[in-house]
């Protein structure tokens, strides 16, 4: 006798729940990764024939969505941009020093580095998903761990690059960290993705410290960083302290636009190989700094 | 009963309207649908193949197409959990169909709202299991709210071209009676 069609339903609803948990627990292994990687490679051209398609028509509905707010920002930006221009010109001789000092210290410069354009094939496909992929890979120089930025400011890093094509993973990623320190007083801290495109938390910044509203914060570029010093990230949104709190309680809006990415650079910069080894030392990567893993130094006699 | 016929709705042929329709979904979203974006969220077109299949088909199809539409969003996609979007879809999948079983046996038009509602359960169950495994901040929060809202409103209102499709996708024929399980 055929069983019921609510219980052969119920029975398949099962196998089925079973099978995505098995999938959920096993899927960070080497087999799954691999199918994974295989199958994202697979829909890369539709990515890139659609965005081609796309493209004109990119930022119509958020264009639509976010005109009053377009319309403020415009008159906003027009004063700003006035103000700047002044502070701009007094800026220029600063930079020139700046430029000279640097290169005196043998220390990198930001604006000098080398680094390719690239074209933004694809937006995070899913609400949750914080990836970007570009059109450049390991044959123009990218490279895993490259940082990716905007004229306005860091956007993310590669995770993956083939020949033909790279994946950023954003910085607003709730799994990313990034050093950086506040422009005004110097004091470094740790950025932390949220999730959110617009909102990023910064963890470490002293109570004492004054911060300014709308303060910039750059790369800090400390030992073993994954940025090199200097890139604008972001800037202050609010900032709080609470009475007995070790820290302040300060949220950054990335300056990069992440929801409306076109066109991208990839610093051709990699992570340094800090206190290479000697004769004398031996090297074990047990503290972590700032997100990033840092050697510590054990002496042998 | 068990053996090669327990399963007996989901047969050969199904099985291979489902791969037509998942692919023709994922292809869709991932050259087009995924790009426009209204308070930073945007459709989530296998969440709403998902539930029109069920609303067309009934839960054990249902549960069969959430479960081949998440994993197919989840390979594609990377940065997340690979199961975890075959996992919610399978239960949205099941349950928008249980409802339509139940609720709606035979009926031709469902309501809007069921699409929006589905829609809402599939996308909070999706972020809120993001959110607890990754860590619960007020930015996410707003991300996920905004997120639910949107998803919702853009599926109710994709969910009139979605049914012709997804129905001419697997083979319904709402003029023969029989057929209407597919």
């Amino acid at each position: 006798m055929a069983a019921p069609r609510s219980s052969r339903s119920g029975s398949l609803f099962v196998l089925l729940v079973l099978v995505s948990v098995t999938v959920l627990v096993l899927g960070s292994t080497g087999p799954f990764n691999s199918v994974r990687g295989k199958v994202s490679d697979a829909f890369a051209p539709v990515r890139r024939i659609g965005g081609s398609i796309t493209s004109p028509f990119s930022d119509l509905f958020g264009s639509a969505s976010r005109y009053q707010k377009v319309r403020k920002e415009n008159t906003s930006l027009k004063q700003q941009l006035a103000a700047a221009q002044g502070q701009a010109a007094k800026a220029q001789d600063a930079i020139r020093e700046r430029a000279e000092l640097l290169a005196l210290n043998g220390l990198e410069n930001v604006d000098k580095l080398a680094s390719v354009d690239a074209r933004v094939v694809s937006q995070p496909l899913g609400n949750f998903d914080t990836t970007i992929e570009l059109d450049v890979g390991t044959d123009r120089g990218v490279r895993a761990g490259m940082p990716v930025r905007t004229g306005a400011g860091l956007v993310g890093r590669v995770t993956y690059a083939t020949a033909k094509q790279s994946r950023v993973l954003l910085i607003v990623d709730e799994h990313s960290k990034v050093g950086v320190r506040l422009s005004t007083s110097g004091e470094v801290g740790v950025a932390n993705g949220t999730g959110s495109s617009s909102s990023m938390s910064v963890d470490y910044i002293d109570p004492e410290t004054k911060v300014i509203d709308r303060e910039i914060l750059v790369t800090s570029g400390l030992q073993n960083s994954r940025f090199p010093a200097g890139i604008p990230v972001g800037m202050v949104s609010t900032h709080t302290v609470s009475a007995a709190a070790l820290q302040q309680l300060l949220t950054m809006q990335p300056l990069a636009d992440l929801q409306h990415l076109t066109f991208v650079q990839v610093v051709l910069w990699q992570q340094a190989e800090v206190f290479p080894p000697t004769p004398t030392a031996v090297l074990r990567p047990t503290t972590t700094v700032f997100g990033d893993a840092v050697p510590t130094t054990t002496v042998v006699p | 009963m068990n053996g090669p016929g327990r399963y007996a709705e989901v047969r050969p042929q199904v099985l291979s309207r489902i791969a037509l329709l998942v692919v023709t979904g994922l292809v869709a979203h991932v050259a087009i649908l995924h790009r426009p974006r209204f308070l930073g969220a945007s459709p989530d077109t296998m969440l709403l193949v998902t539930i029109v299949a069920a609303l067309e088909t009934g839960s054990q199809l249902g549960a069969a197409v959430g479960f081949a539409s998440g994993m197919g969003m989840d390979l594609v996609s990377t940065g997340t959990p690979l199961g975890l979007r075959a996992l919610v879809f399978t239960i949205v999948g099941w349950g928008v169909g249980y409802v339509r079983d139940h609720a709606f046996p035979g009926a031709e038009r469902i309501p809007f709202a069921l699409v929006a509602l589905a829609s809402i359960a599939g996308t909070a169950l999706y972020g809120g299991s993001l959110m607890l495994a990754r860590g619960v901040t007020t930015a996410s929060l707003d991300h996920l709210s905004r997120t639910v809202g949107v998803v919702a409103l853009m599926n109710a209102v994709l969910s009139p071209i979605a049914r012709p499709a997804v129905r001419r996708l697997l083979g319904v024929n709402w003029n023969d009676p029989v057929d209407r399980r597919v």
